[in-house]
């Protein structure tokens, strides 16, 4: 459904000029919810602003459905008003001077055919249910809490019922509560229209829990595409993997590589001592990597057990931190420390001596 | 990836790429800043002449500029200029400021009537206070004087309005209601908690305000300052009224001296010279305004949390405070306006006493001919609706193409909006004569008509209209903007969609304070006025130029009794818009 | 009985019809007559003194309705003084622009300069009014018809000012006594006589001129008297006209007078004249007509500027020269021919008038 090839973009600002994308190309199919996902500059607005058409890329082709809406080789730009496309905005941009109902209808003026006032009125109302607005259509929009009125922009967006849906951090101003509650009720208003979506974030859960495909994004290219649990399993660069979710980095050399492309097995040397481990495809042998292993991976074990467990490793505990459903660990070992997740029942204090066990199927070795 | 092949959608037409509403909204702010730009380049060539435009023989000079440098009379017409001006300064803000205090800041009694009466009395024309002013302390016939000289016996009188001093004090009271507002808005945008600090320091209250309020507001009362010093360095008609038979002259009143010769054409060589250097000290001084503007604490923009500013009771204080406003309002504003009335009734003004009551009457009311009343106030209406009408239309484009249109060098059309407010409006004036005289007669013939007056009067104004709308647009968060956008809407309906009704409030404000400001202007037609295009303000003028005191008084108060219903509706807007009320 | 009735019956009937049309009208005026019906307006453009401003408009309409027959509308709108009017005109012509007025009144100081540079119309005004305008009224190659003598002197304030009838020679307002007393004009109105005299000359004046500046107590222009009866300038050295204690508003009333000095008694004629760019000229022809005609020397030019034309048989301004030559006084009669034979008088007397604008 869109379809971006080698965009470029470059902000000429007062003082410098910034790269902010640099050669981003990617696919969504129909009907898919695609994320785009990154800190802070690495260009993951401003490519979703592209597809808008509220910024004028230097270089590239974007295409959503047949239609070419940017290429710069053809001298081709579509404004944002003739894209059918609707978008979320951060700051929800609500028009304070109209009311509930009159900001939702905006988008069905300026649509061709117009529809009549009638049909106007049930697309509204269907739109104001959706969202579970009812009853609030007559309300002055800036009398709306902060999650009603991100719920109104999501009605707007979709009530001319585009054929793509841009969203631009919706949810980043809302409460850690109504966040939760929003993510399922967006990815379930997403699912039933059966619209293409384009979200953008640079919250991880996010991206994870409502993502078909999420696009990591750094400096202004994408470093990893694929499905949540390949991103978060099999992350391919030490920054992928820093980023989705916490991971604990061990570093060390490689001492011994079994296994074809796929599934690699590895020696490496720690300072933990030697682990084992998976291992991506491009690592060599003798060369300088990095394990990462989650923390909530990390298991306790009984001190004493009989035999010697492959990558187990023994430390002091520095600091815990009760989160009521799990008990957040920082152990010292060998002079790195391991960040730890456990269970909640897990009587440790401060100095306590524990063992760990690193599973070999959930240490992931990378090239630093 | 190999780029897949892509299908061209056949079934939309091949249309011209060109937004037409970008288009207007450039045209307009170009062709505005256009206008500003011809009349500025008319007296830079001006400037430069030697004789008479559109004599034959016309030859060209840097003589002016020399003799600008060495005459003696242009140091003592600055010299005088300078000395105006730093009195009017003091006598305004030494009055202002403590009212605005009083009224933001303390829990002083009915505030809005404070403002409200400070906005009636800024709208009183400055020629009609210099009358009464004129009539109270003039050396011989003031009736201060006469009184003063009465009690104590004394042969000569203790005030004289007609000196520099005097005028300046006269001017001062004039000014001090745009004074009071821009510091009461000043007062009224600063944190609390910045004064709440210096108190949990243990200040007094009288440090604190010294410490740290003083410091704090000091970019904004400099602002202020810098604002009403532009306005008082132009002033035409106190400077008229009261030092022109006095030969005591100030920047104003010797360009139009220098107009009106005794023989011979007017010398607009060395009026244009003298503009050129005023124009130069006033971008200076607007460039440090702007300075002193990107230094000031960054105030913040209106978002819903509105600072409770810290009300510090009066107690016993309040009773001479309230004295203290009163007395303001009675003496600079009413007291005045009662010698108007006096000055009205008789044929020629004389001491209270038996025979002048004999002679009170309503024949100077009466010999004001009704045809010429009735054209006079028909073409001051014209001029009310439409030039706000255009200098807002133009402001809205302006600032559109700054703020929204994306095209580079915008910036060029704020400094051009903004210029015509360093240039004395005397000297627009002729400019536009001139330009009208020679070069528009055959594309548009506007000399001697209303139109030249609506268009010079427009571009006066550009300058307010454009930080109104600047300002206001500022405050709109683009993305509104663009959530219009993606919904559907083209430049022009995001336009009127979005962006009139949120600008709204402050347009109508605008053009309001606009059409009031028109309704009293007298500097710009005194130079355009040349024939049935005069403004009711021209009448007056004319009147008191004429030395017929009781006749201008006359005109005076009609003018005053006309604009009792526009200061309602301007009133009733600037109290829904807020600016009328401390939060 | 009878017969007497009947008679000042028949005499007043015959006076009624006279008094529709008073004037004679020669084939010349119907001209004129006719495309005055056609421009159907008139403009005047002068300061609030001259021939009654917007009143003497009114009186003017109405008389020339009567007069002539003609429905003008005549307007009044407030101008500059002579010499900036002169200028401006003069510049709308060069601009290519209609007049702003279309009768341009002034002295000879302010119209001769433009004589020979096409500003004014060339009218045949004795021709017109014959029998009534003599052909030594028209001026300047027939430009300019004289309608009004001035007879400046002091302006006064009869009650604040009451030193002024003392003054016999212009020398005594140098006294200490008077400092700051009185005002002048800033075109030093009526002191070029004094440039031209034997007894005064170009240096003499010009020191008398020095010491008055720092006599006066501050300018005033021609329209000021207002500000005279007021008391604020008690006195004019020397005024325009010499006769704003005529006109109605002050006549009886014991307010103002004009006391003219032997050593500077000058007659000095106001003229009127056609700007040659008019855009209404027959309009203004018709209205030098009616100023020049007994009705509006009287109901215009004498109630409402101050005198009128003394070369009128019965002429109030005649009246008062005839009473002071009786006295001794030698009027020098200051026209368009003298300032044109006295060239370096024009010069001089802009120089003067350098002096006292500053301080």
């Amino acid at each position: 459904m869109i379809r971006i090839r080698n965009l470029r973009m470059t902000y000429h600002g007062a003082h410098a000029e910034q790269q902010a994308v640099k050669g981003v190309s990617l696919d969504v199919p129909e009907g898919a919810f695609y994320t785009l996902l990154g800190p802070s500059g690495c260009g993951k607005t401003t490519t979703l602003r592209c597809v808008a058409g509220l910024e004028r890329p230097d270089e590239g082709e974007i295409t959503i459905g047949d239609e070419v809406v940017f290429s710069s080789a053809r001298n081709i730009f579509v404004p944002p008003h003739e894209r059918n496309i609707g978008m979320v905005f951060q700051s929800y941009a609500i028009w304070p001077h109209m009311s509930v109902f009159e900001n939702i209808a905006f988008p069905l003026r300026y649509k061709k055919p117009r529809p009549s006032a009638s049909e106007m009125r049930e697309r509204v109302m269907r739109a104001l249910s959706l969202v579970r607005l009812d009853g609030l259509q007559d309300r002055p929009a800036p009398y709306l809490s902060g999650g009603q009125q991100q719920r109104l922009a999501v009605a707007r967006a979709l009530v001319a019922e585009p054929r793509v849906l841009l969203l631009d951090e919706p949810l980043s101003n809302l409460d850690a509560k109504l966040r939760d509650e929003m993510r399922l009720e967006l990815r379930e208003v997403v699912e039933r229209l059966k619209v293409t979506t384009l979200f953008v974030t640079h919250e991880q859960i996010e991206a994870l829990t409502m993502s078909d495909t999420i696009a990591v994004m750094r400096d202004g290219v994408i470093v990893q595409q694929g499905a949540p649990a390949d991103i978060y399993a099999k992350p391919t660069q030490p920054f992928v993997a820093d980023f989705i979710g916490k991971t604990n980095m061990i570093n060390g050399r490689v001492i011994s590589l079994s296994g074809g492309n796929g599934s690699r097995q590895a020696s490496v040397e720690t300072a933990l001592g030697t682990l084992q481990c998976r291992a991506e495809d491009g690592v060599a042998n003798g060369e300088a990597v990095a394990v990462t292993v989650r923390p909530e991976n990390v298991a306790l074990t009984e001190t004493g057990q009989i035999g010697i467990v492959t990558n187990t490793v023994t430390g002091t505990v520095e600091t815990t931190v009760f989160l009521g459903n799990m008990l957040d660990c920082i152990v010292a070992v060998g002079g790195e420390r391991l960040h730890v997740q456990l269970h909640p029942s897990a009587a440790l204090g401060r100095g306590a001596r524990v063992r760990l066990r690193l599973p070999v199927e959930h240490c992931l070795a990378m090239r630093r | 990836m190999t780029a897949l092949p892509v299908t061209l959608d056949i079934t939309r037409p091949v249309r011209w790429n060109i937004d037409v509403a970008r288009v207007f909204a450039i045209s307009i702010a170009v062709l505005a800043c256009l206008a500003v730009a011809v009349l500025l380049v008319t007296i830079l060539w001006l400037s430069f002449t030697d004789g008479t435009p559109g004599d034959p023989q016309l030859g060209y000079t840097l003589g002016h500029y020399r003799e600008i440098f060495i005459d003696s009379f242009t140091y003592r017409v600055l010299w005088n200029t300078a000395l105006f001006l730093v009195i009017t300064l003091i006598v305004a803000f030494a009055l202002a400021l403590p009212m605005a205090w009083l009224v933001e800041r303390t829990d002083f009694p009915g505030k809005p009537i404070v403002f409200t009466l400070m906005t009636v009395a800024l709208l009183i024309p400055g020629f009609a206070v210099a009358l009464g002013w004129l009539f109270l302390l003039h050396p011989r016939i003031g009736l201060i004087n006469q009184a003063v000289m009465a009690l104590f016996g004394l042969s000569a009188a203790p005030f004289n309005i007609a000196t520099i001093v005097g005028m300046g004090i006269v001017e001062g009271l004039s000014l001090t209601p745009i004074t009071f507002i821009m510091t009461s808005v000043v007062l009224r945008s600063m944190d609390p908690s910045l004064e709440e600090a210096a108190a949990m320091s243990g200040a007094k209250p009288w440090q604190a305000v010294v410490r740290v309020t003083l410091r704090v507001l000091w970019p904004g009362l400099l602002a202020a300052a810098i604002y009403v010093s532009a306005i008082c360095f132009a002033a035409f008609d106190v400077p008229a009224i009261l030092g022109l038979t006095n030969r005591i002259y100030t920047f104003s009143t010797y360009v139009f001296r220098q107009l009106t010769p005794t023989e011979g054409p007017p010398e607009y060589g060395g009026v244009a010279t003298l503009s050129m250097i005023m124009l130069v000290i006033a971008i200076a001084m607007s460039w440090a305004y702007r300075v002193v503007q990107r230094q000031a604490p960054r105030y913040a923009v209106v978002t819903g949390k509105a600072y409770r500013p810290r009300i510090h009771a009066l107690g016993p204080a309040k009773a001479p405070a309230i004295v203290f406003v009163v007395l303001f309002f009675l003496v600079s504003q009413a007291l005045p306006l009662v010698m108007l009335g006096w000055a009205a009734a008789l044929p020629y003004l004389q001491t209270p006493s038996v025979e002048a009551l004999a002679q009170l009457s309503l024949g100077n009311f009466r010999s004001i001919p009704t045809e010429l009343l009735v054209r006079s106030i028909t073409n001051t209406a014209i001029l009310m609706v439409t030039v706000p009408t255009i200098t807002m239309a133009a402001s809205l484009a302006i600032s559109w193409v700054i703020l929204r249109a994306g095209t580079r060098g915008a910036a060029v059309l704020d400094f051009f909006a903004f210029l015509p407010v360093t240039v004395p409006p005397i000297v627009f004036s002729v400019a536009a004569l001139l330009l009208a005289l020679f070069v528009l007669r055959g594309v548009a013939p506007i000399y001697g008509t209303i139109w030249i007056l609506i268009l010079v009067y427009a571009i006066a104004r550009m300058s307010y209209g454009t930080r109104m709308t600047n300002s206001a647009l500022i405050q709109v968060h683009r993305e509104l903007d663009e959530a219009a956008q993606v919904s559907g809407a083209g430049t022009f309906g995001v336009f009127r969609a979005v962006l009139l009704p949120l600008l709204a409030p402050t347009v109508l404000y605008a053009w309001i304070w606009i059409a009031l400001l028109s309704f009293r202007e007298l500097t710009l037609p005194v130079v355009l006025a040349t024939g049935s295009n005069l403004p009711f303000s021209m009448l007056v003028w004319s009147y008191a130029q004429s030395s017929s005191y009781g006749r201008a008084s006359a005109a005076a108060l009609i003018m005053l009794a006309l604009m009792a219903p526009i200061l309602l509706l301007y009133w009733l807007v600037a109290r829904r818009v807020g600016i009328l009320t401390p939060r | 009985m009878r017969s007497t009735l009947l008679l000042s019956l028949l005499v007043l009937v015959a006076t009624g019809a006279a008094s529709a049309q008073t004037v004679q009208v020669t084939p010349e005026l119907a001209k004129v007559i006719e495309a005055a019906k056609q421009e159907g307006k008139l403009q005047l453009r002068s300061t609030t003194s001259v021939n009654g401003a917007a009143e003497g408009a009114k009186v003017a309409q109405d008389g020339i309705k009567k007069m002539f027959g003609v429905d003008l509308a005549v307007e009044w709108v407030p101008g500059p003084a002579y010499a900036p009017l002169a200028a401006a005109l003069f510049q709308e012509k060069q601009a290519g622009q209609p007049a702003s007025s279309d009768v341009f009144i002034a002295t000879a100081i302010q119209i001769t300069p433009y004589l020979d540079r096409g500003l004014y119309q060339q009218v045949d005004w004795a021709k017109l009014l014959p029998g009534r305008i003599m052909p030594d009224l028209v001026e300047g190659d027939g430009k300019a018809l004289r309608f009004m003598t001035f007879l400046p002197g002091i302006n006064y304030n009869v009650k604040a000012a009451s030193w002024v009838p003392q003054i016999t020679q212009l020398e005594d307002i140098l006294r200490p006594d008077y400092k700051g007393k009185f005002v002048t004009t800033p075109f030093l109105a009526g002191f070029d006589v004094l440039l031209a005299q034997p007894q005064w000359g170009p240096q003499k004046t010009e020191d008398f001129v020095k010491r008055m500046s720092g006599q006066i107590g501050g300018l005033l222009g021609c329209e000021g008297e207002d500000r005279i009866a007021s008391g604020e300038t008690p006195a004019l050295v020397i005024d325009c006209s010499g006769g704003s204690q005529n006109r109605l508003r002050y006549r009886g009333k014991s307010i103002l007078d004009t006391h003219i000095i032997s050593d500077m008694a000058q007659r000095r004629y106001a003229y009127m004249t056609v700007p040659a760019h008019a855009p209404h000229p027959n309009a203004g022809i018709l209205y030098t007509l009616y100023i020049s005609s007994p009705e509006g020397q009287e109901h215009v030019v004498w109630d409402l500027y101050g005198w009128d034309l003394d070369n009128y048989a019965g002429s109030h301004a005649a009246k008062r020269i005839a009473d002071m030559s009786a006295q001794g006084v030698k009027f020098t009669e200051v026209n368009i021919d003298w300032w044109k034979t006295n060239q370096g008088v024009a010069k001089a007397h802009l120089e003067l008038t350098k002096i006292i604008r500053d301080r």
